[in-house]
């Protein structure tokens, strides 16, 4: 249960990303290898760092969360975050770990973990 | 009477007896001009006609009520007709008889009941047609009436369903800038204190805004800007450099009436899509001017027009952000005065509003 997880985090709100990071600190197992603020850095990033878990934001300039999952495979797991639920049930249908509401509670960031 | 408002029913009762009384007196009126013209009447003749006249009147008020016992107006028509005449013909006899009857008592030979019996089928057929008559003019005056409760009825319907509509389109707060703020908030605590501050500080201002109910149709546009520079505000702190926005509103422009938040979804289109197709920074200016025609608004931002395709791109259900929900409340508080236009021009997509003066009124 505690194997290193190697995580991207994509969103394009700077404090976005600085906020989810921070309540990744709590976790040991999860060491954050890069950050990304859109779709093409994303994707870039995901063929040079292979990451085991993308916390990935739907709404960004450009291609969406969706796109990028449609736009190349993607052999890591996947955890949506976003402000609001209107797109749970298109999470489910791409397979999604997890899909995460901003300002995202610790505790539910410990639920999704654990079921990796 | 089913479901009839307080209103309605003082009115129904005091129109019958204002038109009931109204029409006998009337009828009195005319019938004796008739009868006497030229001719003087004696004081009993006019007593005579009175009660004659008098009795008139009383009978149709049993006769009435006898309507109503039977549910005449549910009849279907050869059997109301029927009984309309049955009824006029019974309460003919019984109008007669009294007459009689009170002849006798009063022994005047002007009231003798001989002289109405020798002109029996006369004053019959005279009293059947009155009680006719009658008959169909209350039916006449009360369907009448009831078709204009009913139109009033379907006209406050429609004015409901059309404020329920309104409603609808009305800006409703969208979720995604709440949540995305606190975020942001949460992010900035550790990292700068003052604007975490600042933030939640203009947030609460916005939302105090935005969350007000009422719908208002003369909010001076300088309130509108308030709420938008607040949201602004949040936005630059969220997006940083990569959001510049510019104001140039005349003060004149300032005080001139306009629709509650119907300028905000716009900004938020501008945003939205200016991100997406904006090189960076995003430029965003809105201006304001008065002409003597009226307000001119014009929200631009630097990028490209885009249609909103995608459903990660439609507005959140309900949340009145659409071109289509402004351009139908402009159709409502301004009709045939107002233009609505957006085009793409130099890189920016300009949205312009114009809401043209009501005659003879200016704003200074």
């Amino acid at each position: 249960m505690n194997k290193p997880i190697r995580a991207l985090v994509v969103d394009d709100e700077r404090l976005a990303r600085k906020d989810l990071i921070a309540l990744l600190g709590a976790h040991d197992q999860v060491t954050v290898i890069g950050e990304a603020d859109d779709v093409p850095s994303a994707v870039e990033a995901i063929r040079a760092l292979n990451p085991d878990l993308i916390f990935l934001d739907i709404q960004m300039p450009g291609d969406s969360g969706f796109d990028l999952l449609e736009k190349m495979d993607v052999e890591a797991q996947v955890i949506f975050v976003t402000a609001y639920d209107e797109f749970a049930i298109r999470a489910f249908e791409v397979n999604a770990l997890d899909y995460l509401l901003k300002p995202v509670n610790p505790e539910r960031l410990a639920k999704a973990l654990e079921k990796r | 009477m089913n479901g009839s408002g307080p209103g309605e029913m003082k009115r129904r009762p005091i129109a019958f007896w204002v038109l009931h009384a109204s029409g006998w007196l009337a009828y009195a009126g005319a019938s004796s001009i008739f009868q006497l013209w030229g001719r003087w009447a004696s004081t009993r003749q006019v007593f005579l006609s009175i009660i004659a006249y008098g009795l008139g009147f009383l009978f149709c008020i049993p006769l009435r009520a006898f309507y109503r016992k039977i549910r005449f107006h549910e009849l279907p028509l050869t059997r109301s007709m029927v009984t309309a005449a049955a009824a006029s013909f019974l309460g003919a006899h019984l109008w007669l008889g009294l007459q009689l009857v009170i002849g006798l008592l009063l022994q005047w030979p002007e009231a003798s009941p001989r002289l109405l019996l020798q002109a029996y089928v006369e004053e019959i057929f005279t009293r059947v047609i009155l009680l006719l008559i009658w008959t169909f003019l209350y039916f006449a005056i009360k369907t009448w009436m009831e078709w204009r409760l009913q139109a009033e009825r379907r006209e406050k319907a429609n004015l409901l369903a059309q404020d329920a509509q309104l409603r609808m389109l009305r800006y409703q707060l969208n979720p995604h800038f709440l949540f995305n703020s606190l975020n942001s908030i949460r992010a900035l605590i550790d990292e700068d204190e003052m604007k975490a501050r600042e933030m939640i500080t203009e947030l609460s201002e916005f939302l105090r805004y935005s969350l007000d109910s009422k719908d208002y149709t003369d909010v001076p546009l300088k309130h509108e800007m308030e709420a938008i520079r607040h949201y602004f505000a949040i936005q630059k702190k969220r997006y940083e450099d990569k959001l510049e926005v510019v104001y140039d509103i005349e003060p004149k422009a300032g005080e001139y009436p306009v629709l509650s938040f119907l300028i905000h979804p716009l900004v938020e289109n501008a945003v939205k899509y200016g991100m997406r197709t904006s090189p960076k920074p995003l430029t965003v200016s809105l201006t304001a001017k008065t002409s003597a025609a009226g307000l001119t608004i014009e929200i631009c931002n630097t990028g490209r027009w885009s249609e909103p395709d995608r459903p990660e791109d439609q507005s959140p259900a309900g949340t009145g952000t659409g071109l289509d929900n402004v351009r139908r409340r402009l159709e409502n508080a301004f009709p045939n005065r107002h233009r609505f236009e957006f085009f793409e021009e130099d890189g920016c997509v300009h949205v312009r509003l114009e809401i043209h003066d009501s005659r003879g009124v200016t704003h200074e």
